[in-house]
């Protein structure tokens, strides 16, 4: 009985300590496959002409930051903002990941994107770039926000 | 040979988890206080035109993502940036968080700006912002990324 004191103290001095350490190891800087996936599945989903899919990929109170239009806040309407998308035609669309890091259960990407709009002689091709910022949801990490604007047009 | 008393055994174990504890608190999910978002001095130093001030709320290597222009990098090209926007009189910025969130030593926030534009008549450009931030080693916390979009189209040119 005397010699299982040592081992008591040294788990109530050590677990908490412990505990705290596991925690702080989830601050990590990499450029995760989680984390960069989502913003690649909506392109995905939007090149198959799926609002449906390409909002599911969006936590259930999202907020979107479109270049020059006001914030869509939750997934029903983020999907209802891809459905106009598609029915401009938007297609074509490319995200390139510049960097990510994750932050406990929240994290980011920085990336680059291309895509096409409008049909025939009004077809366009925009370049730009964006920031989600994303949230580990008890499935899988998912984007809560996401802002973006575009570059210059290029030279004709 | 005398065995450690458990004194020593005890201190030689927590020690080390003490400190590990230590960085774990500090590393626990947060928020940016006022006192402390770069956001708060940046505005303080664009509503008096002091571009070397607003720039000095970015990272060395921060990346610049405006709107309508290509990304670029580097506290003096920021600086460059914002003085090039005072001079055409852009000012008078109100920065609003919607969210923050910061662990260890990094973090972001997104929030919307009301600002001033130049030109004979004024006028106001509202529109939003999500910036990545970093904690450098004095303790200052300064933008890493910033992007930010306005609310509307700008109005066709007369």
């Amino acid at each position: 009985m005397r010699n299982a004191l040592p081992v008591f103290l040294l788990m109530v001095v050590s677990t908490p300590a412990l505990l705290q350490a596991q925690q702080s190891s989830n601050t990590e800087a990499m450029d995760q496959p989680v984390l960069v996936e989502p913003a690649a599945q909506v392109s995905a989903a939007i090149n198959d002409k799926d609002a449906v899919k390409a909002a599911s990929f969006y936590t259930e109170d999202a907020t979107l930051m479109p270049s020059d239009g006001p914030m869509v806040h939750g997934r029903s309407q983020v999907e209802a903002f891809v459905k106009q998308w598609l029915d401009e035609g938007v297609t074509d669309v490319v995200v390139t990941p510049i960097t990510s890091y994750k932050i406990g259960d929240r994290g980011y990407e920085v990336a680059n994107f291309q895509l096409s709009a409008g049909t025939g002689a009004e077809k366009s091709h925009v370049k730009g770039k964006l920031i989600t910022i994303l949230r580990r949801d008890p499935d899988r990490w998912r984007m809560e926000y996401e802002i973006w604007n575009t570059n210059p047009p290029a030279p004709k | 040979m005398k065995r450690p008393s458990l004194l020593v055994l005890l201190f030689a174990v927590a020690l080390p988890l003490a400190v590990s504890a230590q960085k774990a608190a500090a590393d626990k999910p947060g928020t940016l206080a006022a006192a402390d978002d770069p956001g708060t001095r940046f505005a303080a130093a664009f509503n008096k035109k002091d571009a070397a001030g607003a720039a000095n709320a970015y990272t060395e290597n921060a990346v610049m993502m405006p709107p309508d222009a290509e990304m670029f990098s580097g506290r003096d090209k920021i600086q460059a940036f914002w003085q090039q926007w005072f001079n055409g009189g852009v000012g008078n910025i109100v920065i609003t968080p919607i969210t923050s969130y910061t662990q260890g030593d990094r973090g972001y926030e997104a929030g919307t700006f009301d600002l001033e534009t130049g030109g004979e008549k004024k006028t106001h450009v509202k529109g939003k912002f999500i910036v990545i931030v970093e904690r450098g080693t004095d303790g200052l916390w300064r933008m890493a990324y910033d992007i930010w979009n306005a609310d509307a189209p700008p109005p066709p040119a007369q």
